[in-house]
């Protein structure tokens, strides 16, 4: 394969980071060149530190599968990624000294992305000599924004669930919600982390969240209304069980134990892998990923919800995710401001000041 | 006089690691790896449904969930002796090849690399590459975060060989994005897939997707047949003398994976055996009832080996202060031995088991043995053998072939094995009318990474690092090349304790 294939042009992939952008923010095509516009015209690369806690390195793993823009893309010409541990250079009491560094000097300005829980007895989460929990309030004070991505820094996540032998936590509940922008989802889609942190540089402001925390542009909306296999649940047609010929047929994975009725994300618009595929479309049930709560509120995962009702028009699931109303396009462009400074970052007006709903006890 | 070193973090590997050496006349004297996050997963599968532990455990690593999830799919099936369709069989040998190729590339260009590849030549490139420019220019305006800070020693390689090296880092993160999307079509996503049940595998087959995988297995084959392998090739002549450094313990383990239709461990497309006391020529055959666990320097209660599915484990985390040799326990990782010895697990391993000639050639024509470069090439050339083997087992696909197996859940005691990219990992279940009542992992940075054992014997990286010349101890890129060889992941290597509940975990047995 020749070099060119892979090399695509800068001009071609910034396009294609619009787009990618717009189609995660559900936003129209139409808004595409204001997206690019903002984005040209912001001179410097915004800082960014991402610090790996208590996790698998799943969301590293899914940030460097980003394809619009691509990783290559973002780490050499969209953000200034000062700190990440995966990739960065440096190590040893160099990588340490380039995280105090920046948190000195770039205080205020920089986004601050935390992967995995925060394990908080003593001895139990350890990078360069300290603890996870203090590099966590450390960083977070001088943070313009604080994405945490991943269901592990959202909500806790699998080593948070019953019964926490880590004695783990979330996030937003170490250091408040007011700077909190939750990503959640195991790992987390590359395109939402893209999209969210191009929203906030368009807007200078948090975008609406819901009660939990997440965007309600990425999150606003029942995965199951959006499945492409709702139809078979329309009309009662479903996988029973796995193996049998209803299942080459596309048919409903409600009964066995798919949770989309009670799941909330745009899986079913953006997917995976560069959109080539997602999990129902490889005939798996959704596992309830992105939610507060999971998986604990979400196993067994092959069981039936039991508050599904098969057959009927829409499932009663749409109430348990309680989200707080709906993006609208015209609000986010409407707040743009061109080369928005985080100076001036702040809540968003419609910001809810909700705590998040799940808790991980110790 | 003696010096001691720490590295912490020692980046660019997956999870936590803090390294400490001693250091005389210029040399290691002697190691200690820690192991500095404590999470895990098996006693939060206590008590669930055996069929959802696979997911569960993927978590244990994103840069290798799909061992994870397959090894504890194996365990079910072994436990409930189920025979999967060949087509299932197929499906997951893909599935798995794919995360290798992922991998082994990840590995190689995007941890490794920079500790060999001096980004900053870019800076002299005339040439028309459109990303090479982008990053000349970015050099020259100062720009490099995260290639900068750095160790800025021992970059040995001719200006060229750095700027085709930073082009294929570029290239490569596209292949390891490619390779996921066609992990993708049969797994729904990565990290963390989804059709890999007990019993077989969900995904449909269609003529679209066959093609596809055809398509992507080519396009892997053409990156590691023509840039990844000569690349290594390139690079070697300048590192020679990490041919003879990063030893290790001359043991050698693999369970093997990606099996033939016969299901047989031996005739796997990487075969299981086990080498001793440096004797490449000489595999025998590996048995799990010779494994136990070591905790005596781990910060776990007690100091007796275990052996899998009879152990018990109780947390103890005690600060060890300014020095790991200092304090008994210094590590969250066990120390797995296998009849008593320390092994090293890995592509190195799988290649001396297979008695892969390509590698012995290579090593013998660069008179180099066990060692980092021996890794690296190792890492690099079994790449090639799955790729290879992947267009083979799409061939064999049946579209309309079945491919799960159904059961009843219900009771009984399972191994699953599988080789993760960087090396040998087992899961161990056992199940009670459908629910899981232990459940446990043994997995590859424990064998590689673990700490002393109770007799005081080093694991294999620590070995490994003994006699390592150090030139310069602020800058001891030597060490991080030598632990980097090994691919070390330290998410799925630390596990669960419960410090509340004693009685529960003494009960349970963790990793």
């Amino acid at each position: 394969m020749s070099r060119e294939l892979f090399h695509e042009i800068s001009r071609r992939d910034f396009l294609k980071l619009c787009g990618g952008v717009a189609a995660a923010l559900g936003l129209s095509e139409l808004s595409v060149p204001q997206v690019a516009q903002v984005l040209a015209e912001s001179a410097k690369k915004p800082p960014l530190v991402w610090l790996e806690m208590g996790s698998c390195t799943g969301c590293s793993c899914s940030f460097l599968n980003a394809d619009s823009p691509t990783a290559v893309d973002v780490v050499l010409n969209r953000l200034s990624i000062r700190y990440h541990e995966a990739i960065m250079a440096a190590q040893g009491e160099l990588a340490d000294k380039t995280l105090e560094e920046t948190i000195k000097t770039e205080a205020g300005k920089y986004f601050l992305v935390v992967e995995g829980v925060v394990p908080t007895k003593e001895g139990y989460g350890m990078f360069g000599g300290k603890q996870m929990v203090d590099w966590l309030k450390e960083a977070a004070a001088g943070a313009a924004a604080v994405l945490a991505v991943g269901s592990c820094s959202a909500y806790g996540g699998i080593p948070g669930a019953s019964p926490n032998p880590g004695g783990v936590k979330p996030v937003s509940e170490l250091i408040g919600p007011e700077k909190v922008i939750n990503l959640p989802g195991c790992p987390v889609n590359p395109n939402w982390l893209l999209a969210t942190v191009v929203q906030v540089l368009l807007t200078g402001a948090v975008p609406k969240l819901d009660k939990d925390l997440r965007p309600v542009a990425i999150y606003g909306q029942c995965l199951h209304d959006n499945c492409p296999r709702r139809a078979s649940f329309d009309e009662g047609k479903y996988v029973e069980v796995f193996g049998q010929k209803e299942e080459t047929r596309d048919y409903c994975l409600v009964k066995v134990g798919c949770k989309g009725p009670n799941v909330f994300s745009n899986c079913p618009q953006v997917r995976w892998n560069s959109g080539k595929a997602w999990c129902i479309q490889a005939g798996a049930g959704c596992i309830g990923c992105t939610e507060p709560g999971w998986p604990d509120r979400f196993m067994p995962f092959y069981d039936r919800l039991p508050d599904v009702k098969l057959g009927s028009v829409r499932a009663s699931a749409d109430t348990i995710g309680a989200v707080v109303g709906a993006a609208t396009v015209v609000g986010i462009l409407g707040h743009a401001v061109l080369g928005a400074s985080f100076g001036r970052f702040g809540k968003g007006k419609e910001a809810s000041e909700h705590k998040p709903s799940a808790k991980t006890e110790a | 006089m003696s010096q001691f070193i720490t590295v912490d973090p020692l980046t660019r590997i997956e999870g936590h690691l803090r390294v400490e050496v001693e250091v005389e006349n210029g040399k290691v004297k002697d190691a200690w790896t820690s192991g500095t996050l404590f999470r895990g997963l098996e006693l939060i599968l206590r008590s669930r449904k055996a069929e959802d532990a696979w997911l569960v455990t993927q978590r244990s690593c994103g840069v290798c969930p799909i061992p994870h999830g397959m090894a504890s799919s194996r365990s079910i099936e072994d436990a409930y002796k189920l025979k999967l369709t060949d087509n299932a069989r197929l499906v997951r040998n893909l599935i798995e090849g794919f995360q290798y190729i992922n991998s082994h590339l990840l590995h190689f260009y995007h941890l490794v690399a920079l500790d060999y590849v001096d980004v900053t030549a870019v800076a002299q490139y005339k040439g028309n590459d459109s990303r090479l420019n982008e990053i000349k220019s970015l050099i020259a305006a100062g720009d490099t975060a995260p290639f900068t800070p750095r160790y800025n020693v021992d970059y040995r390689l001719p200006v060229e060989a750095n700027i085709e090296a930073v082009a294929q880092y570029v290239e490569a993160l596209q292949v390891y994005r490619r390779a996921n999307e066609a992990l993708a079509l049969l797994g729904g996503k990565f990290p963390h897939a989804m059709s890999m049940v007990p019993g077989g595998v969900t995904v449909k087959l269609t003529p679209t997707i066959i093609s596809q995988l055809v398509g992507y297995i080519k396009e892997a084959q053409d990156f590691i047949d023509n840039k990844h392998i000569p690349l290594v090739l390139a690079v070697a002549p300048y590192y020679l003398d990490y041919g003879k450094i990063g030893v290790g313990c001359g043991n050698f383990l693999a369970w093997g994976d990606f099996p033939d239709a016969s299901m047989d461990p031996k005739k796997q497309l990487l075969p299981r055996g086990a080498i001793f006391g440096g004797d490449i020529a000489n595999v025998v055959e590996a048995d799990i009832e010779k494994v136990a666990e070591h905790v005596a320097h781990s910060w776990y209660k007690g100091a007796e080996a275990k052996q899998p599915l009879h152990g018990e484990t109780e947390p103890e985390y005690k600060s060890f202060g300014e020095h790991a040799k200092d304090g008994e326990k210094y590590s969250w990782l066990k120390a797995p031995r296998y009849d008593g010895k320390p092994m090293e697990v890995g592509p190195l391993a799988r290649m001396l088991v297979k008695q892969d000639a390509g590698l012995l050639n290579l090593a013998q024509k660069l008179n180099i043995g066990p060692s980092v470069l021996a890794r690296i090439a190792a890492r690099a050339l079994e790449a090639k053998v799955v790729a290879d083997a992947m267009l083979g087992w799409v061939t064999e696909l049946k579209l309309d072939g079945p491919t799960f197996t159904a059961y009843n859940p219900h009771s009984g005691e399972g191994h699953g094995f599988a080789e993760a990219p960087r090396g040998a990992l087992s899961h161990h279940i056992v199940i009670e009318g459908g629910r899981i009542k232990n459940y446990q992992q043994v997995v590859p940075t424990t064998w590689n990474g673990g700490p002393r054992d109770a007799n005081g014997v080093r694991g294999p990286m620590e070995e490994a690092l003994v006699g390592t010349p150090v030139k310069d101890p602020t800058q001891p890129v030597e060490i991080c090349r030598v632990v980097r060889s090994f691919d070390p992941c330290i998410a799925c290597a630390v596990h669960v304790v419960d410090l509340e509940n004693p009685e529960k975990a003494a009960a349970f047995r963790v990793v």
